[in-house]
């Protein structure tokens, strides 16, 4: 209100309101982590000027570099120093030498993953001459810090967001209607799927040992299903408040769990990251061109990064190294490019193979989310184990006093429900969409979780 | 007007959402001690058992009433205070439920204050009552929202209360426990039995006394009792310190001290251990209140 109201014909009163805010709400969390994201700001700001201003290729290599080394030394102390030093400790006292474990205790500031690849990204475009550098010191620092998505992504392209900093906006009422669906479609999948899922995957993560195949299968659904909702819920949340303030953010999730092989997946999860490192490392180090080799490394690398991207720990790798594995065959069989339209565009249901090709898919990609929710890697391969040797097809009673089959049919229903609107980006349209309002606002209500509600999950990272 | 209509529509929502789900908790087959509680008036129950899951887990009501020949009813409810007996004990008092004694499981909560959440939800549906209105609100700084608000109070709860709930009292579906016993079996025994109890304990507490003057005002004879602890269990002697400050006390602390297979976990008896415990503990009240 005030942002629309006080500041409608002010662009610079605006963005300095973002600014303000957006500081105010990650001050929140913990103020000392402001200066962190104050310096990145300032560091790419003045590397971005500097660049616009040399022509020397050295010197602007250079610049590069000290804006690589900044951001990527602050995100390598902050994000991963205490898992070297563990891992190297742990490394040598395999071989009997012992070395004192005391590690310093660094806070994770949030999203230090997100801003960081953000204001590399538009330092890198303003290198390779694909933007012109901010002209406001203002605007740069209110595209860095903008907080709708400031946490948890989507991870914003300068060629993309930067701009619209730059240009004058007014109050949009379908804008912000569509903004406000997708705050409501992003509550919805947070709040009742996700959240209800997580009481069942903690319930059968924390006892796998003691379960059935048929509810350590179930968890991994439902695990699939947590990280999915809590994910493209705040994305979808992020989005939808960004529109609020006149600002189009890309979409990060197009219902992944249809894709038909995991490169097709991976263009529909989290694509933010995925265009990321498609653009600034895959396509540096050459891409899908050269030999087999190159091609099944620079694939390699490009799944362990994102792996390793997601989190400190081993477990992350494996999972990266798990969807390669299930990368590389497409690739070498050339087929990563398959499929780039939707499943079935113009039939209601997919045929027996598109559906067989989706279930493959979602059992792969479950399978590799073990990993990422499990401690150890040894836990997740007791899980799996377990899963394949102690297969019953009966459901069993959780210690939350649920039967583990009890959230399939609220994931059948989300499933369906996604299914249908599978072309638009939420289900509020047609003639009936008000219905659909009601219905979702009902149902949050209803099947929403209000008393144990779990953080995002991508906070952490 | 876009922004004030849905705001409209969802207060509507809230307020009929609100109104089935109180219906159909205060109308549907009772579910919880506190609702089969409010269920039941002018009924004559001799002996009941108040406490928490040291209560809900140990005493059988049917071996209670098999041996002493008198109604009994379990209404221990897991993670309850002395805050909750209190309350269960006016409940008792305000559904004019006629009892000979009310028995009181008392041990390491002396030092305890505050309430159940397990309690608290169960109350919800009945916030509008003045004694339950008073109970929550002296102990939740949310009482007003959860009052005045239109489905707060399911939301805020929606653990015990959500739509699970709600479905299970709408289809009438029956309690895993007989409320009219109350008694909840444990089954087993972990591996670890280990527990430990307060090495000081509280110089007083108040809802004792408030629930003793409560019972002498509404002539009710209230008899404390302590459960029994597994042999493992460190710093015993608390009881000893209990005893000094409530007397008379029942105490079985130590009765299965060496008697590992009665115990679900060093706190809590299984179904063999809370069998012979209620044997014993009828016998008792037959050769003591009996005679």
């Amino acid at each position: 209100m005030i942002y629309w109201s006080l500041m409608q014909r002010s662009l610079k009163a605006q963005n300095i309101f973002l600014l303000i805010s957006s500081y105010i709400f990650y001050g929140w969390w913990d103020y000392r982590f402001l200066v962190l994201i104050l310096f990145s700001t300032l560091v790419d700001y003045a590397v971005g000027q500097r660049l616009k201003s040399t022509k020397k290729p050295q010197f602007r290599k250079m610049l590069l570099w000290v804006s690589l080394v900044t951001n990527l030394v602050l995100l390598g102390f902050f994000k991963y120093y205490n898992f070297f030093v563990e891992s190297w400790i742990e490394g040598w006292a395999q071989w009997g030498v012992h070395m004192d474990s005391t590690t310093m205790q660094i806070i994770l500031p949030v999203g230090i993953s997100f801003y960081t690849f953000q204001t590399l990204s538009y330092t890198i475009d303003v290198y390779k001459k694909k933007i012109e550098p901010a002209s406001y010191f203002i605007n740069f620092a209110a595209y860095v810090s903008f907080f709708p998505q400031l946490v948890a992504g989507p991870i914003e392209r300068a060629s993309h967001l930067l701009p619209q900093f730059g240009k004058q906006r007014s109050f949009d009422f379908n804008m912000a209607k569509s903004g406000l669906y997708l705050i409501l479609w992003g509550l919805f999948q947070k709040m009742v799927i996700a959240d209800s899922c997580a009481t069942y995957v903690k319930a059968i993560f924390d006892n796998y040992a003691h379960l059935n195949g048929a509810s350590l299968l179930l968890g991994a659904i439902y695990f699939a299903f947590q990280i999915y909702g809590d994910f493209a819920g705040y994305s979808n949340i992020a989005i939808g408040t960004a529109r609020l303030f006149g600002f189009d953010l890309m979409r990060n999730f197009n219902y992944p769990y249809f894709s038909r092989n995991i490169a097709e997946f991976w263009r529909r999860w989290h694509i933010s990251l995925s265009t990321w490192f498609r653009d600034y490392v895959y396509i540096p180090l050459g891409g899908s061109r050269g030999n087999s080799y190159l091609k099944i490394r620079n694939i390699a690398i490009i799944f362990i990064v994102s792996g390793f991207w997601h989190g400190a720990n081993w477990t992350f790798l494996f999972w990266g190294g798990l969807n390669a594995l299930y990368f590389i065959p497409l690739l070498i069989g050339n087929k990563n490019r398959k499929y780039l339209n939707d499943a079935e565009e113009n039939r209601s249901f997919p045929s027996l193979k598109e559906f067989l090709q989706m279930s493959t898919t979602f059992f792969l990609s479950a399978l590799a989310w073990i990993f990422f929710r499990s401690n150890s890697i040894g836990e997740g391969l007791a899980y799996v184990e377990r899963l394949f040797t102690h297969f019953e097809l009966h459901t069993e009673y959780l210690n939350v006093e649920r039967y583990s089959i009890e959230m399939m049919p609220l994931i059948l229903f989300f499933i369906i429900i996604e299914w249908v609107h599978r072309r638009f980006e939420h289900p509020f349209i047609g003639k009936y969409r008000e219905v659909k309002v009601m219905a979702a606002l009902v149902l949050l209500m209803l099947f929403g979780v209000f008393s144990d509600h779990q953080s995002f999950i991508y906070f952490q990272f | 007007m876009y922004i004030l209509r849905w705001f409209l529509i969802l207060l509507v929502l809230l307020y009929v959402l609100d109104a089935l789900y109180t219906w159909v908790y205060k109308n549907a087959l009772p579910r919880t001690k506190v609702s089969y509680l409010l269920s039941i008036q002018e009924e004559k129950i001799d002996y009941v058992f108040l406490g928490s899951s040291r209560t809900n887990n140990f005493i059988d009501s049917k071996i209670i009433t098999e041996i002493t020949g008198k109604k009994a009813l379990n209404l221990g409810i897991q993670g309850a205070k002395m805050d909750d007996y209190y309350l269960m004990l006016q409940l008792l008092k305000k559904q004019r439920i006629n009892t000979d004694l009310i028995f009181v499981q008392i041990d390491d909560v002396f030092n305890m204050r505050g309430s159940s959440d397990l309690v608290k939800s169960s109350l919800m549906p009945y916030i509008q009552d003045s004694l339950i209105a008073r109970y929550v609100r002296e102990r939740d700084s949310d009482f007003w929202k959860l009052k005045h608000l239109p489905f707060y109070r399911y939301m805020v709860y929606d653990y015990k209360l959500g739509f699970r709930e709600f479905f299970s009292n709408l289809i009438q579906k029956k309690p895993r426990v007989d409320l009219s016993n109350g008694y909840a079996p444990k089954y087993g025994t972990v591996e670890d039995l280990k527990a430990k109890l307060p090495k000081q304990i509280a110089s007083k507490n108040d809802v004792v006394k408030a629930m003793r003057s409560f019972a002498k005002k509404n002539n009710t004879q209230l008899i404390f009792f302590t459960s029994p602890y597994c042999g493992h269990t460190k710093n015993l002697f608390f009881i000893d310190s209990l005893q000094e400050k409530i007397s008379p006390l029942m105490n079985y602390a130590e009765i299965f001290a060496h008697d590992d297979q009665y115990f679900y976990n060093c706190t809590h008896l299984n179904n063999k251990g809370a069998q012979v415990f209620s044997k014993r503990i009828a016998e008792d009240i037959v050769s003591k209140y009996q005679n």
